[in-house]
């Protein structure tokens, strides 16, 4: 029988992690993060890294008994950027490549109610 | 300890080997109102660990009824017996991209929040919302707001839990609701939102409620979500076929 789990995605603009967790999301199975597959700070976000940090995850996975996956994937949220970095869909790619079976795929960024000012300052960043 | 583990790391590494050894797999099971489906599996080293876990499920993993994907039950560990957990329901949510879908430009989405306590103690939260044609005034909302705790309050007074969330999940509230708030303005939906459980009653979620799911059923169902899972990756994958495609102009 198949045992199910969660694969936690967060993809920013600086890195992505991978956490897959059990269906309850109380025990992590095995992590993997961008800057673990690549050498270079400035690939650790990129789909490149996420495919290898999806291989990765789901090598362990298998190992573990855990061949099916639910997907969460967010993006920072709150006051930082809504929309998940170049990687998420590549880690979801890679996943399903390695074979994983992919049940639900849910976006979970959070989404402030109103809360604090976003940072930058009246202008802007400026670069 | 802590000591020995940086000065070797070879042992450490067979160490973290082990406690995964160490753990069991539990089975949870949905409370008796859901028919005690299958819920998943969870690893722990201690059945002391597994209490108040928490695990959504959508209503078509339960029942098997695709028009229901939308919406999440929440259940948590409430016992253990030998390698068998048992969860109560803890409350209902809908998906955030279904929400997402209904709420559109020049129609006001209004949010209720309303506290009600069940027949047989239960104290619910239950978070419906209501999407009309057009922008309507905040006065409006105001009235349909206290139309609609009225008829809550006065389910809840007749209803005892599973009654509750049966209305919930069949959408029979939701039907209520938009019928009562009609005086005020055409709705043009009703859904309920959330539900929190704040306060445990007294038994409750022995009845089944959900009785046309048999055993079968459940298993044959689920050659059909593979499909759907199918379908889903594809899409995923064309997405991103697609992305890269546009990376490439």
């Amino acid at each position: 029988m198949s045992k199910w789990g969660i694969a936690n995605i967060y993809a920013s603009y600086n890195n992505i992690i991978i956490t897959l967790t059990d269906i309850t999301g109380a025990e992590t199975i095995t992590k993997a993060t961008g800057g673990m597959v690549v050498k270079q700070a400035k690939d650790e976000s990129s789909p490149y890294a996420a495919m290898r940090a999806a291989e990765k995850v789901s090598d362990v996975a298998r190992e573990k008994g855990i061949d099916s996956i639910h997907i969460k994937v967010r993006a920072p949220g709150g006051n930082k950027s809504a929309s998940p970095g170049p990687g998420a869909q590549a880690a979801i790619r890679g996943l399903a490549r390695a074979g994983m079976k992919i049940g639900r795929i849910e976006d979970v960024t959070p989404v402030p109610h109103d809360g604090t000012k976003k940072k930058g300052g009246r202008r802007g960043r400026r670069v | 300890m802590a000591n020995d583990t940086k000065k070797a790391s070879k042992p450490a590494a067979r160490k973290v080997k082990d406690k995964w050894k160490a753990k069991e797999w539990y089975k949870l099971y949905a409370p008796k109102m859901f028919n005690q489906v299958l819920l998943g599996e969870t690893p722990s080293a201690d059945p002391a660990n597994l209490m108040n876990r928490a695990i959504d499920a959508t209503v078509h993993d339960i029942t098997g009824d695709f028009s229901k994907m939308h919406v999440l039950l929440k259940f948590k560990v409430s016992e253990v017996r030998g390698s068998d957990a048992h969860t109560v329901f803890v409350g209902q949510d809908l998906t955030s991209d279904y929400i997402r879908r209904l709420t559109r430009r020049k129609r006001t989405k209004t949010d209720h929040v309303i506290d009600v306590r069940t027949k047989d103690g239960y104290l619910l939260r239950i978070k419906p919302m209501s999407i009309t044609e057009k922008r309507i005034q905040s006065s409006q909302e105001t009235a349909v707001r206290t139309l609609m705790t009225n008829e809550v309050v006065g389910m809840g007074a007749e209803m005892v839990l599973s009654e509750m969330v049966k209305s919930i999940i069949t959408g029979e509230m939701a039907k209520r609701l938009s019928l009562v708030s009609k005086v005020i303005v055409p709705i043009k939906r009703v859904e309920i939102r959330k539900t929190e459980v704040l306060e445990m009653g007294v038994g409750g979620q022995d009845t089944p409620i959900v009785s046309q799911v048999e055993e079968e059923p459940a298993e044959g169902s689920e050659p059909a979500a593979e499909a759907a899972e199918a379908a889903m990756a594809e899409a995923s994958e064309s997405e991103v076929i697609e992305d890269s495609e546009n990376k490439d102009e």
